[in-house]
């Protein structure tokens, strides 16, 4: 079987773009690094582009490893809308907070492992494209070499991380004893021969330390606990790019894992997920609750959004899968957004993190502080902002499905969830900023990210109607009723 | 396309926002500018409004003035705007007091932050205006809780001591209690899918449907228990005083003249005619909970010595007597309901308007500081006199059209709660009078107080002129109400 890379263009453009920009590094003075950065910015560009040439596609490579299919191709938008939004951040953030030129080649092997991840239908390309994905954020989080508590997240996700894909490769491994095969169609093959769960232990088991480690990689409840640490200690841009993106391409091959390999336990799975969804969104929003740091608070709030996020997993269904994707996307603008405004209030050796710092930033820093109340409602859900529709799709996706008691539980936290959101929103608001509070700058890159981000979390809730399409249209390969 | 072959009331919806945004085409210190640019857009509101009024066909009870396009028909959700003969006169008295809102921020406020100040009023006209003509339930929850965000800036940065936390105490219950009410919309919305095939929110689609009882119970639950916290209804009425106090004085005039209602109007549009079956069993519950209200607002509005808790309270035992009302589901009570909810909007909104006018120029809120102030400002007396006698029912004023023909309507169904429901109105009697006599009679305190300005008798004067002209004159909207409440009525009965 010869391999077609035309069908993997998307992935060979960001991995053409990875070698180029490293070729510049090894070559290039300090200088070059803005260069890099526009580059690597380039190269997702190309390779959004290249997602969307061959949008409507459908086809198999890698001896059948990867599929590049609508669901791919659309996540592939999702990981590189993330990409591109980080990538913008570090142009700012190598100035700002030092850090070193290897940040563009790293989101970009990043980005390479997620949109593997999200194309392949064969468990060691899963595991392979995880790992890819893994490797390039341990270093990524500790990047920020000379601030200490940057090293400790990395070292922190490392150890924590291995731990999840030896999880993840045990999982595989007795997957294979169960059914001889790593192909997901092979797998769902055998497994609907064995039917129930009794007659299949092995494969049970198997399915079981795979969701564990997803989980681990997705951040939920009980397999969170690295989480807080390493998104607080990572550097901001790191921060926003592994919520969202690594976050996502996570949940998208978790759906085609068991949606294209285990659909005769959908019952089994669909409900340890919608218990752990309610884990998870409470465990996040009560912890979340009493932080007084912003990036640490909007790291436990997205332990809570993985939760709603898994409600749509757990729901086992078309609607539910496209409502997914549909959060994924609106979720990547209003948290990068958030985190860029963090990012703006930082300065090198000073995060300017603490509620304190935010108190009258209206009247310091007026867009700013809009921007990251907007930010701060649509993560509450609040309706006209993307974060709205995004909640409305899941519950209404799990009230058709049967699991209505999930959608209240999950409303019930979005209501505590818009306690700690509003908090921020009434420090910048209400408060009289102290006299000696840091002076905030907001660069081009920077401030093109907060606008970007803000602008289309409104119009995502104004006007969600041609993604929604788009949306459906994309998850049509993978379900096919 | 409706009888004015022009959306005129998507034009009177989206106007104030359109307001909201042209503000910032000021500077900064254009102060007069930006207030007379809020002024302009929330009087042309007005007028849109009135013109619904006059091109309305009376005597008709289905929805006027249709407005409807596709939204998100992902999701079935629709663009629907509508007035009938319940909605018709709560737009009217939103748009006016939006209007009373602007004129008594005209002095009241320093000058920093003006935009925002009224950008966030116009938004908020928007947001209510809305939810009073949304005939989509998703729609209708948008226009709830979008509203929520321009209260919370308003209390929480132009409000008083405590109004941090009363913004959020304000936005957290609110929220809280309509949270629930998006999964019932959705479950609505599926048990409609399940039956038919095709995803809808629209009420129009929604009504006559037949609902299982259980299903009914859980969705009715949800349904009230929103309206009830934004009602407010006993118990969950707490957050009443706080945000009523703390508010800067126009965002208290919303909030107890328009915001209250749309509570009301939840029960009456959605909650009573969606679930009517469940609506006639939590009847009688929610009936007891009201008469509660009446008694329990009334005798802690007796021992306030703070001005604006004082009628706070009051405020919540006038609200618990229209929810009394409502579930007493007669074409008497509810129009009569739905007529006080009108004129209760009148009033409290003068009172809350001439509170405002002592407190800015005693510095104080403490009733025991106040004396004698008739002597000194016999016209601000006069006018707090009118609104005073408006409140406690005195005939010939709007509340008594409203309360007498409520309690008429209470009395053929439940002799009993009608009897404690009238007790209230003696107590508010007791009340304001007391009130009324601290403050304007006795001796008169040493330092005199400023009669009130021109600007000020011109925003209050015209609201005392409408509860005269209601009070003489209710079936200028009785003839209109009526049939909408019939309909509603009919349903009930035939269910």
């Amino acid at each position: 079987m010869a391999i077609d890379l035309q069908v993997l263009a998307p992935e060979a453009i960001i991995l053409a773009f990875v070698l180029i920009t490293l070729f510049i590094y090894a070559l290039g003075s300090k200088r070059s690094t803005t260069l890099m950065g526009w580059l690597a910015l380039a190269g997702v560009v190309l390779a959004g582009a290249a997602s969307l040439y061959y949008w409507g596609d459908t086809a198999l490579t890698f001896q059948g490893m990867v599929a590049a299919d609508g669901y791919g191709l659309f996540a592939n938008l999702v990981f590189l809308l993330a990409a591109g939004l980080a990538i913008l951040m570090g142009l700012e953030a190598v100035r700002r907070f030092d850090l070193p030129a290897e940040v563009f080649v790293l989101i970009l092997i990043a980005t390479l492992g997620m949109m593997l991840l999200g194309s392949a239908v064969n468990l060691v390309a899963v595991f392979l494209a995880l790992e890819i994905l893994s490797i390039a954020l341990y270093v990524l989080t500790a990047s920020e070499r000379d601030e200490w508590r940057s090293l400790e997240a990395g070292m922190k996700y490392f150890i924590l991380g291995g731990f999840a894909s030896a999880f993840l490769l045990f999982g595989i491994a007795m997957i294979y004893g169960a059914t001889g095969t790593f192909s997901l169609a092979g797998v769902a093959a055998q497994g609907a021969s064995l039917s129930t769960l009794r007659e299949a232990p092995l494969l049970a088991a198997g399915l079981v330390f795979l969701l564990i480690g997803f989980a681990f990689k997705v951040a939920l409840v009980p397999f969170q606990m690295w989480t807080p640490d390493v998104y607080e200690g990572a550097p901001s841009l790191v921060t926003a790019f592994m919520s969202a993106g690594a976050k996502a391409a996570g949940f998208v091959a978790l759906i085609r894992i068991l949606e294209t390999a285990f659909p005769y336990w959908r019952t089994e799975w669909g409900w340890a997920l919608a218990v752990i969804a309610v884990l998870t969104m409470s465990w996040g929003n009560m912890a979340a609750l009493g932080q007084r740091s912003v990036k640490r608070m909007l790291a436990y709030s997205s332990i809570a959004h993985a939760g709603y996020i898994v409600i749509g997993v757990a729901v086992a269904a078309r609607t539910g899968y496209a409502s997914v994707l549909f959060y994924l996307i609106c979720y990547t603008l209003m948290n990068v957004g958030a985190f860029a405004v963090v990012m703006a209030m930082g300065r090198k050796g000073e995060p300017n993190e603490g509620l304190d710092d935010y108190t009258g930033l209206i009247r310091r820093k007026p867009g700013l502080a809009l921007a990251m109340a907007l930010f701060m409602l649509a993560l509450a859900g609040i309706p006209l902002t993307a974060g709205f529709l995004a909640k409305l799709y899941v519950f209404s996706a799990a009230v058709v499905e049967g699991y209505a008691w999930l959608a209240a539980v999950a409303i019930v936290n979005a209501v505590i969830s818009a306690y700690y959101y509003l908090r921020v929103a009434a420090r910048m608001f209400f408060g009289e900023a102290r006299a000696d509070a840091a002076p905030v700058h907001v660069s081009a890159p920077l401030g093109f990210v907060v606008a970007l981000t803000a602008l289309a979390t409104v119009f995502l809730g104004v006007y969600p109607t041609p993604l929604l399409e788009f949306i459906q249209a994309a998850i049509r390969p993978l379900v096919g009723f | 396309m409706n009888q004015m072959g022009f959306p005129l009331l998507t034009l009177v919806v989206w106007l104030p926002l359109l307001g909201a945004i042209l503000v910032y085409a000021f500077r900064r210190e254009q102060v007069k500018a930006v207030k007379v640019v809020a002024l302009g857009f929330t009087a042309l509101t007005f007028v849109g409004t009135l013109l619904l009024w006059a091109f309305f066909r009376s005597g008709e009870a289905g929805y006027q003035f249709v407005d409807r396009a596709a939204w998100i028909p992902q999701f079935g959700v629709e663009y629907a705007l509508g007035v009938d003969g319940i909605s018709l006169f709560l737009v009217i008295l939103a748009a006016l007091l939006f209007v009373v809102a602007v004129l008594t921020s005209w002095r009241l406020l320093r000058s920093e932050g003006m935009r925002g100040y009224f950008a966030l009023l116009l938004f908020m006209e928007t947001g209510v205006l809305g939810v009073f003509t949304a005939l989509d339930l998703v729609l209708f929850y948008v226009f709830w809780e979008v509203m929520l965000v321009p209260a919370f800036f308003l209390i929480g940065r132009w409000g008083g001591a405590k109004r941090v936390r009363a913004a959020t105490k304000f936005f957290i219950y609110t929220m809280a209690g309509s949270a629930l009410m998006l999964v019932a919309i959705l479950a609505l919305g599926y048990v409609v899918y399940s039956a038919t095939g095709a995803w809808t929110f629209n009420v129009a689609d929604l009504a006559g449907l037949r609902i299982p009882w259980y299903t009914q119970l859980a969705l009715f639950g949800a349904f009230a228990l929103a309206f009830a916290v934004k009602a407010p209804v006993v118990p969950f009425h707490t957050w009443l005083p706080d945000a009523y106090v703390e508010a800067p004085t126009p965002v208290t005039i919303l909030l107890a003249g328009i915001l209250g209602k749309m509570g009301v109007y939840g029960f009456i549009r959605f909650a009573i005619p969606l679930f009517r079956d469940a609506a006639v069993y939590f009847g009688p519950t929610i009936q007891i909970l009201a008469v509660i209200g009446v008694l329990y607002g009334s005798l802690i509005a007796l021992v306030q010595t703070d001005l604006k808790r004082l009628v706070a309270y009051s405020s919540l035992a006038h609200v618990s007597l229209i929810v009394l009302g409502l579930f007493a589901v007669n074409a008497q009570s509810m129009s009569g309901a739905v007529f006080q909810s009108v004129s209760h909007g009148i009033y409290i909104a003068a009172l809350f308007a001439l509170l405002g006018a002592l407190e800015t120029r005693k510095g104080t809120r403490d009733i025991a500081a106040f004396g004698g102030v008739w002597k000194a400002a016999p016209v601000m007396g006069f006018f707090l006199l009118i609104a005073v006698l408006a409140s406690v029912g005195l005939p010939g004023l709007n509340a008594f059209a409203g309360e007498f023909v409520l309690l008429l309507g209470v009395f053929k169904a439940q002799k009993a709660l009608a009897v404690l429901g009238a007790l209230g109105m003696i107590f508010g009697a007791w009340y304001m009078l007391t009130l009324f006599q601290r403050v304007m009679q006795g001796a008169a305190k040493p330092e005199a107080l400023a009669d009130l300005t021109g600007l000020e008798k011109v925003t209050v004067a015209p609201l005392l002129l409408l509860a005269l002209v209601f009070g003489v004159q209710p079936n200028l909207l009785y003839s209109i109400i009526v049939p909408a409440v019939e309909a509603v009525v009919k349903a009930v009965a035939a269910r």
